[in-house]
């Protein structure tokens, strides 16, 4: 196989690679702000809204990734 | 070290009186209302959403913060994993190698950052309630499922406590098993910070319980005769 044709093949499979984890870091994002309403919603802690801010943010920057991963790498 | 008190010691001991305890353990207790609290006396700002109107919160508790310690070290070596793995890679190999390797490490440092919200929830939201009238176990299982037990504290039968190892005795943590007469007939505090302070407010819940039963018997017998 042709050295370059090597490279492609190998740079494909990576960016596919990366852009399914990521897919699986946006699912965790979702499922993470699903339970951190409901345990905030059982817990009453003072807590409970930055940690409602820090999941989404999280969900935020895997959606970042994604799209840069897409679109630039 | 364990310590067991059991329903049949009523009577035997002077009458334990839960406002003197909590005083006591007020006095001694410093974290009084910091927001990662693990043993919080009377709190004010921590709740859960059964509690009912006329029920008071005696002690909220989550896991000792030693308990932590493992992912929270995990965590940091990750972190400086890629450090020391990076200049051991054969980069020249690859046309996009740099690239991919950098790519790499970015995912790596997300996975770290999940692996420390994912572990950091978990012990934040395992909490402990003990109120005037029931003990409630809220547990972050995993990010698809929780669980809430609760039982009333009349219908506890047994308290054990269980502290041993060279860090719970330093660090003053362990377990406090309450039977129940319940249908989930054993509630676990695991790794609970002062268990023993943990076991003098229970004894003293249930022998108010006890009063107050008594009392309401008495008024009974009283009014009919």
């Amino acid at each position: 196989m042709h050295p370059n044709s090597l490279s492609i093949f190998f740079y494909w499979l990576f960016k596919v690679g990366f852009l399914l984890i990521d897919l699986l870091f946006v699912g965790f994002g979702i499922l993470l702000i699903r339970q951190v309403k409901l345990m905030s919603e059982t817990v009453i802690d003072p807590l409970n809204t930055k940690l409602a801010i820090i999941s989404w943010l999280y969900l935020f920057l895997m959606l970042i990734i994604f799209g840069y991963f897409l679109l630039f790498f | 070290m364990r310590v067991i008190y059991n329903r049949s010691m009523e009577g035997k001991n002077k009458p334990i009186e839960t406002e003197s305890i909590i005083k006591d353990l007020r006095r001694r207790a410093k974290d009084k209302r910091i927001p990662l609290g693990i043993f919080l006396i009377a709190p004010h700002q921590e709740n859960f959403n059964v509690k009912g109107q006329e029920e008071t919160i005696v002690l909220f508790l989550r896991h000792h913060w030693f308990t932590t310690l493992r992912w929270f070290v995990v965590t940091l070596i990750f972190l400086f994993l890629p450090a020391v793995v990076k200049p051991l890679l054969p980069l020249e190999f690859f046309v996009y190698g740099g690239k991919m390797i950098n790519s790499a490490i970015l995912f790596w440092y997300l996975f770290t950052l999940t692996y420390f919200i994912r572990n950091f929830f978990d012990w934040y939201y395992d909490v402990y309630f003990i109120t005037d009238e029931r003990i409630v176990d809220i547990n972050f299982k995993n990010m698809m499922s929780r669980q809430i037990s609760d039982t009333m504290i009349e219908r506890i039968q047994d308290i054990s406590l269980s502290q041993q190892g060279f860090f719970e005795s330093i660090f003053n943590y362990g377990d406090v098993l309450v039977q129940t007469a319940a249908e989930q007939n054993l509630f676990k505090f695991h790794n609970v910070p002062n268990p023993r302070d943990v076991l003098k407010v229970l004894q003293a819940l249930i022998t108010q319980e006890e009063e107050e039963d008594y009392i309401k018997k008495t008024e009974g017998v009283g009014d009919a005769s």
